[in-house]
């Protein structure tokens, strides 16, 4: 069976190898790059079927990739990570096509969860947010 | 001799027949002397007059003078009869009037001889000459009955020192009768007290002599003198003239008419009221009338009536006069004369000195008013000469009328150029506006043309004929300027702490919060993969404290800057606010932010977030409210920000007092941006804050926003407004 795709984009070196490893162990991490204008030029050569991005990144934000990465590949499952543990950012992100919106602090244990959740279809959000903004988070 | 002569002349005098148509009457009158002689001559003339007039038929005068001689004991009958039965014989006599004593004697004795049947009236005659023993029926008599003892006693009332009397008298038959009637009865009274000395011996030369060398105490008592002791008749008032002039004592007459002549006065035989009364007897007769019932009493002596020179030449005091004395030819005193003229020319100078004090008095007032007013005048024109304040006056119209120096300054105009031209020229409002009281930040304008921020006062001044306003300028340019440049400086301020804040947030977040998230993620992985399960528990213990520790910082830095505010917009930022104050304090909190325009300024978006965090803040910590609304929206060319909520409310004369931090920190960053707060609260009722700010869109740092589609109106001001607000 072809394991999943998956486009890693973090500027924060540290969180880009520790979810490295914990990516690895499910899906095949196809690249891992540090700003915005990176990840878009690479979903563009390498397809991945997930997009695991920070929202703050240099050069170009996430949120403001993630039109760009729709518009090259409608298919293609974004997963927000970020420190702003914001409900209505949450909704603001997921309402621009977003599947998924984990903060940062719960990655280890809701990264997978979301990616699975985004590959079904689904959208999913950090378990600290869900039901504050009036969002959905699907069970595991 | 002559002296014995008895003479006559016969005059005939026609009247004019006056009474055309009529038979004219036929009147005889005989004189005693010359027709000219005193005081029959005054009688007869009055006489004819009187019957002339009166009579309605006209009347021929006859007239004959007797001209007797003084001592003639009878008239020479022959030549007088004759021919008087001559001049009779072919008339036909209505009346003769014997006149005087002389004459009545001669009628009455010729009677029979010469008008034995014509009607006669005796005349001018005393009643002591008439002969009543041979009147006839025929016969009227109007008599006086003169009064010598009434005079004499006069004389002693008026002169009671004297004891000389030098009477004055003829020697002719009549004067003879008079001094032997007088002389009778005045030694009858007088005897012993007066010495009475006659003149009839006399020449008129010796009279004179006589009665210019009287003994002191003398009076002249003057009777008659018609023909004198050497048998010259004289004329009566020649006599009295010449006596008068030499006379060295008063001189005392009977007769009315020769008041005036010299004599002092007395009781006087009035010859007008005599010869008047003798006229209307005549015309009786003459109707008709039985003349023997035409005898009336005899007139007695008028009232006293004396001469004023007389008395005061010599030495008469007005107290002797007898009661109701008459007094004639007073020498009027300056004052009796011209009492009018005197009276009126004093008038007219006390008017005229009334005038001239009044005058003067006015102009003393008036000068006093005109210099309290120069005062006045100097001293306000001091006053407005070195106020700083533009000053000017304008009327109802909008000219100028007057300005001071300072607004001339102000305006750049030379002294004289403003006054007449009409205020717009140097106040950019329309002049209605400037009419009325007001008080009002505007614009003035230089002679230049250049424009300038000024303060202007009007206000209203009521004159007693009109309207006129005063305005006062004051040049704001500077103070502007000020405001301005602590506005800037304000604004730098602020910018420069909010870029701390934002440096520090940033620091906190991409860092920090980074690096606890990382070590939460490894606690995780710690967790996966540990075997024993008191190891877990301590792992998990750890991470969840990251986790904590990493949403704190996270708020935190959330407070220094909101990051949403940039990433999203201001109307997600107020609407994650208003989502976190209902999640956090259980408030029902409701956000209206429809409608507004597509780009806000950093600082507006800025000011409008920390004015709504700010409120919100309020609300939770002390407003107690259940309910909270929040919107914001477009308003006049701004926007304007309301937030309202349901709460405890607070007294606003408190707050004036103690301003607390957070509302002034609120109201320093709208009046930096321009904008205006507005608190409304009581106590019990809730709070209202409204922010409005002007909004200018054109901001570079303005790079995303997603608040909504519309499309907006780059170039307009934008405004945000801001309102918290507790209803009630």
């Amino acid at each position: 069976m072809n394991r999943v795709r998956v486009l890693l984009a973090d500027d924060h070196r540290g969180t880009a190898e520790a979810l490295k490893s914990l990516l690895a162990r499910d899906f095949e991490l196809v690249a891992v790059v540090e700003d915005g204008l990176a990840l878009v030029e690479a979903a563009k050569e390498l397809r991945p079927d997930v997009i695991v991005a920070d929202v703050s990144m240099p050069r170009l934000d996430g949120v403001s990739a993630l039109a760009m990465l729709k518009k090259e590949n409608p298919h293609v499952k974004v997963v927000f990570i970020t420190m702003f543990a914001e409900p209505e950012f949450a909704r603001c992100v997921l309402e621009a096509g977003a599947h998924g919106f984990v903060v940062k602090h719960s990655v280890w244990s809701e990264l997978v969860p979301a990616i699975l959740s985004a590959l079904d279809g689904k959208t999913f959000v950090s378990a600290s947010l869900a039901g504050i903004a009036g969002i959905e988070t699907p069970r595991e | 001799m002559a002296k014995r002569l008895a003479s006559f002349s016969f005059l005939v005098l026609l009247a004019l027949p006056l009474k055309v148509g009529a038979e004219p009457r036929q009147v005889l009158l005989l004189h005693s002397f010359d027709r000219e002689f005193a005081p029959f001559d005054a009688f007869t003339g009055n006489f004819r007059t009187e019957l002339s007039k009166n009579s309605p038929v006209p009347i021929n005068f006859y007239e004959v003078s007797l001209q007797l001689a003084p001592s003639a004991e009878n008239p020479p009958k022959g030549p007088v009869l004759d021919y008087m039965h001559a001049l009779l014989a072919n008339r036909r006599l209505d009346l003769v009037v014997p006149i005087g004593g002389p004459a009545v004697k001669f009628a009455q004795k010729n009677r029979e001889k010469l008008f034995p049947a014509t009607p006669m009236m005796l005349a001018s005659v005393d009643q002591r000459l008439v002969d009543t023993t041979a009147l006839r029926p025929n016969d009227a008599v109007v008599t006086v009955l003169s009064d010598p003892l009434l005079m004499v006693d006069t004389i002693l009332q008026l002169l009671p020192k004297t004891t000389n009397v030098f009477v004055v008298t003829g020697s002719s038959q009549l004067e003879d009768f008079w001094r032997d009637e007088n002389a009778r009865e005045f030694q009858k009274r007088f005897k012993g007290r007066l010495t009475f000395v006659w003149s009839n011996e006399l020449s008129f030369e010796e009279i004179l002599k006589r009665g210019a060398s009287l003994p002191p105490n003398s009076v002249i008592y003057y009777h008659l003198l018609a023909v004198d002791a050497k048998g010259v008749s004289h004329d009566q008032a020649r006599v009295l003239h010449d006596l008068h002039a030499v006379a060295n004592a008063p001189i005392f007459g009977i007769q009315g008419y020769q008041m005036g002549q010299g004599i002092v006065g007395g009781p006087l035989l009035a010859i007008d009221t005599l010869s008047r009364d003798t006229a209307g007897v005549a015309l009786r007769i003459m109707d008709g009338e039985s003349p023997e019932h035409l005898r009336p009493a005899p007139q007695p002596p008028g009232p006293q009536i004396f001469d004023w020179r007389e008395l005061q030449h010599w030495g008469i005091r007005e107290d002797r006069l007898p009661p109701n004395s008459i007094m004639q030819f007073r020498d009027l005193t300056v004052w009796e004369r011209y009492k009018w003229h005197i009276v009126s020319a004093l008038s007219v100078c006390l008017l005229e000195a009334l005038l001239i004090l009044a005058l003067i008095a006015n102009l003393s007032k008036r000068r006093r008013a005109e210099r309290s007013l120069s005062e006045s005048t100097n001293r306000l024109g001091a006053i407005l000469g070195t106020a700083a304040e533009g000053i000017l006056t304008f009327n109802d119209r909008g000219i100028i009328e007057s300005v001071n120096a300072a607004a001339e300054n102000t305006f750049g105009y030379t002294a004289g150029e403003m006054p007449g031209r009409n205020v717009s020229m140097v106040l950019c409002v329309p002049f209605d506006a400037v009419r009325g009281q007001c008080f009002r930040e505007t614009s003035g304008r230089r002679k230049d043309g250049s424009m300038f921020p000024i303060d202007l006062a009007i206000s209203e001044v009521d004159l007693a004929d009109r309207r006129i306003f005063t305005g006062f300028v004051r040049d704001i340019t500077e103070r502007k300027q000020a405001e301005q440049m602590q506005r800037e400086f304000g604004k730098q301020l602020l910018q420069a702490q909010e870029a701390e804040r934002s440096r520090l947030a940033r620091e906190l977040h991409d860092d920090i919060t980074q690096r606890l998230a990382l070590l939460a993620m490894n606690a995780d992985r710690l967790d996966s993969e540990a075997d024993l399960i008191e190891q877990r528990k301590s792992i998990r213990g750890i991470r969840d404290s990251l986790k904590v520790l990493s949403e704190d910082v996270h708020s935190l830095a959330y407070k220094l800057h909101p990051a949403l505010l940039e990433r999203l917009g201001l109307a997600a930022a107020l609407k994650a606010e208003c989502d976190r104050l209902s999640r956090q304090e259980s408030i029902s909190v409701e956000g209206k932010f429809d409608g507004l325009p597509a780009d806000i300024a950093q600082e507006a978006r800025l000011c409008l977030f920390r004015v709504a965090q700010e409120a919100l803040r309020n609300v939770a910590r002390h407003a107690h409210a259940r309910a909270v609304q929040v919107s914001l929206c477009s308003l006049d060319g701004g926007l304007q920000l309301r937030i309202a909520d349901n709460g405890a409310g607070f007294d606003r004369g408190e707050e004036r007092q103690q301003p607390s931090l957070g509302l002034a920190s609120m109201r320093e960053r709208v009046r930096l941006l321009e904008g205006r707060l507005d608190i409304e609260s009581k106590p019990g009722h809730g709070t209202t804050i409204l922010a409005w700010i002007p909004v200018n869109a054109h901001d570079p740092t303005e790079t995303t926003n997603r608040e909504n589609d519309e499309s907006a109106d780059t170039n307009r001001n934008h405004a945000v407004a801001f309102a918290a607000k507790a209803n009630s």
